[in-house]
């Protein structure tokens, strides 16, 4: 009889992150062998090779110099960790939309509960709960993902985490791979011990002396054995041989502050780019917020000069706001307070922090605020922009970027990725 | 120089004197005290914006002249308490104090850089009981702001027309104006914007002892003066708002607590939110005020008092520490509560004499 899942966890896991990444931003790499981590002349090691490079036999932790040997015509780049960090907020932020349930394990992996979401799907896909259909929703999300950030993810799906992680390792690359309820146990008996998260080469070749090599045999040691040979790690051992696993996800920790920032394409003084870049900024870091239901107490702005000089000013606020034109007051306050020099900016940036779940807003006595006509509008807009894509609206004074600068329905065409893509 | 002064008398008077201290001043002899000794000892300090001169009632002067004493060092002193008495003794490089079997020497600053105290001669004043005038000002300094961009609001408006003299602060979330009759000042125009660190100044003088104090307003300074103290002090420039259009006439729907009932249950709710979600919502229907307060994190409460009220059940939100505020500076047994809707103003009302009008909050 089919058994239902009673706790459905997905795991997601970028295929060779950052080389797939700086493939998908520049078109010439696609299909060549990519690896991230330095110039080919650097002392340094392999940090991701794109699967071209791979099938030669580079490995990630490999040096530089051995990749080089292996890959000659290999392209060698140093990387950019805001690229990356861009490309992982792209991809949480599709997640996100799936579930409320998402944990990061890093900026290329993360986990989903779908545990409590099954009525929904059933809902969307016309079903019972029982029935619904996880691959279909897997392969969705692939697909956005993809289609967001032009990286492509693997996905496990199982009763826990550490099934689905599994699942995820042999979905690799740019698979799906599903371990049915009821079959956690016979889906690892196979594997090799290492493929259980957590066993490295010092656990593997403990084992290795009590004959172990494969979860099964690994299952018939002994609770007691293991965790006297391993102590509260034996536990986990004994679980995980078992196909037993951590069903919980640890809530999501609130953010600490939330930044958008860019370099012109040219320097610039102009007035009305440089207000007009930083509504648009700010409404990118308003927008972020919003969808993660915060309000912000303190706002900043960051200007660079030409010279790189880089000056920063913030100010708490009377009290914690989303709506974008309270916010953009402050901006334009903090801006007067650090443009102070003649000369053109390369970049400008804007803050939001002191973050919060407050759900009141303190009226005024002799300036009437619109905030319910604000509010109800943001919460329009926002939920236009989350269908059509954030360059579906053109709001305010980022109307001033219109005139020479690109758009799509992503938005403007910035010199960062993260606000390209 | 050489005096004796009561060490009791000194350390009210020095609780004063400080407030005028500077913190930082670009000018070290600020952070002193002047002592000056002629006919009677007079101290005197000042940080340019604020200067109070206290005239000491029980010394013994042996010797005329004046010192300065260094404020923080003399608090730490008072702070002691060691003495009944203690003696100032002018030397050739500095001051030295003492007391009993304790002798301490004050490095030497020149009195004469100390900035001299305006003269009160000849200011156009007008006198108000003391009581009156320090129950009017605490009832509305909580009121005011705290604020750089808001500088006009950070004081207490004080202002005399015709008999009626009144205070109003706000800080543009809620308004207190306290008002009073003032039998002397006839015929005077007085109106003075007094920054809040004024405010406590006067404030403390009239906690020493006094029956009245006069008042008086010119070119940007107000002048206060009691038996024993003089104060002078910069008014905050900028407007103040327009206050009076924001004072409802009175709304429909009006109901009488019981101060001190409001208060309990108001502090029962707010201890169920937090500091992020500051608000409880008020919930008036026929015979009963709910209120409630809920946080994701701090729980729930729902508190009910038996009230007398007829109109249609409404429900609007507040900051509650602005309600718990004006119970503290009231003593009547009950207040006036007047409300329109979710999104106009409250007024609540103590008879004639006080009115706090207060904002509500939007809840999402």
């Amino acid at each position: 009889m089919l058994q239902l899942y009673s706790t459905l966890i997905m795991h997601a896991d970028f295929d060779a992150f950052f080389a797939s990444v700086e493939q998908a931003l520049d078109p010439n790499l696609a299909g060549r062998p990519v690896i991230v981590g330095g110039r080919e002349t650097d002392r340094s090691v392999v940090a991701s090779a794109s699967y071209e490079a791979r099938a030669l036999g580079v490995k990630t932790a490999m040096p530089l110099s051995q990749a080089k040997r292996l890959c000659p015509r290999a392209v060698f780049l140093r990387g950019s960790h805001k690229r990356y960090t861009a490309a992982s907020q792209a991809a949480f932020s599709v997640f996100d939309r799936y579930t409320p349930t998402v944990q990061s394990a890093s900026l290329d992996e993360g986990y989903l509960d779908f545990t409590h979401c099954a009525r929904l799907y059933a809902w969307e896909q016309k079903c019972l709960e029982h029935a619904v259909d996880w691959q279909t929703v897997a392969e969705q999300i692939k697909n956005e993902v993809k289609q967001q950030t032009g990286v492509n993810v693997s996905i496990g799906i199982g009763s826990n985490k550490l099934v689905a992680k599994i699942a995820t390792t042999l979905a690799k690359p740019n698979g799906i791979v599903q371990v049915w309820p009821g079959y956690e146990a016979a889906f690892v008996a196979p594997l090799p011990v290492g493929a259980i998260p957590g066993i490295g080469s010092r656990t593997a070749e403990i084992l290795g002396t009590f004959n172990v090599k494969t979860v099964d045999q690994l299952t018939r040691l002994s609770r007691d054995l293991l965790v006297r040979t391993f102590g509260t790690y034996g536990r986990v051992l004994y679980s995980a041989a078992r196909g037993i696993g951590s069903v919980v996800l640890p809530p999501p920790e609130r953010p600490k502050s939330i930044s958008r920032e860019t370099t012109f394409e040219a320097d610039t003084d102009d007035p009305t780019t440089i207000e007009g870049m930083l509504y648009y900024l700010l409404e990118r870091a308003a927008h972020q917020m919003r969808s993660i239901g915060l309000r912000a107490r303190s706002v900043s702005v960051r200007v660079r000069y030409s010279d790189f000089q880089t000056l920063a000013k913030s100010k708490r606020l009377d009290q914690p706001t989303h709506l974008d034109v309270e916010l953009y007051r402050t901006v334009l306050h903090l801006l007067e307070r650090v443009h102070i020099r003649r000369m053109r900016l390369r970049l400008v940036g804007v803050t939001l922090s002191q973050l919060s779940e407050a759900r009141s807003y303190q009226e005024d006595l002799f300036n009437p605020s619109d905030y319910a006509a604000h509010r109800d509008l943001l919460e329009s807009v926002d939920r236009i922009r989350n269908r059509y894509g954030f360059g579906s609206v053109i709001a305010g004074r980022a109307l001033n970027l219109m005139k020479d600068h690109a758009r799509d329905s992503g938005g403007f065409q910035l010199r960062t990725p993260a606000l390209t893509r | 120089m050489k005096i004796k002064m009561s060490l009791a008398e000194l350390s009210a008077a020095w609780g004063v004197l400080t407030t005028a201290v500077p913190q930082r001043s670009p000018r070290p002899v600020l952070s002193n005290i002047k002592i000056r000794s002629a006919e009677q000892v007079e101290l005197s300090a000042t940080d340019l914006d604020i200067g109070i001169r206290y005239v000491f009632e029980e010394a013994q002067i042996e010797d005329q002249g004046e010192i300065l004493v260094n404020a923080e060092k003399m608090s730490r002193i008072l702070r002691e308490n060691p003495s009944d008495s203690i003696e100032m003794e002018g030397t050739e490089n500095g001051t030295r104090l003492s007391y009993g079997s304790d002798e301490f020497h004050l490095p030497g600053e020149d009195p004469s850089h100390f900035p001299a105290s305006p003269e009160f001669k000849g200011k156009k004043m007008f006198e108000i009981d003391k009581g009156v005038f320090q129950t009017l000002i605490r009832q509305t300094a909580f009121s005011a702001a705290h604020e750089e961009t808001r500088y006009a609001l950070n004081g207490v408006l004080l202002e005399l027309s015709g008999t009626e003299f009144k205070a109003v602060a706000t800080d543009g979330k809620r308004l207190t104006l306290a008002r009073t009759k003032c039998k002397g000042g006839k015929g005077m125009e007085f109106k003075a914007l007094v920054p809040l660190k004024g405010i406590q100044a006067l404030d403390k003088i009239l906690s020493l002892d006094d029956v009245s104090i006069e008042l008086g307003a010119d070119d940007g300074n107000l002048y206060a003066k009691t038996k024993r103290a003089e104060v002078i002090c910069r008014l905050l420039e900028g407007n103040f708002p327009e206050y009076e259009e924001v004072i409802p006439k009175g709304y429909e729907n009006r109901v009488k607590l019981n101060r001190q009932v409001l208060a309990s249950k108001l502090r029962l709710a707010d201890a169920f939110t937090t500091e992020e979600t500051k608000a409880v919502k008020m919930h008036f229907e026929k015979g009963n005020l709910t209120i409630t307060a809920q946080g994701p994190e701090s729980g729930e409460a729902r508190v009910v008092m038996a009230v007398e009220y007829e109109g249609a059940p409404m429900d609007i939100a507040f900051n509650p520490q602005y309600f718990l505020d004006g119970m503290k500076v009231l003593t009547d047994e009950s207040v006036l509560l007047e409300i329109q809707d979710a999104n106009a103003s409250a007024k609540l009302t103590a008879g004639e004499a006080f009115t706090y009008v207060i904002m509500p909050l939007s809840l999402d």
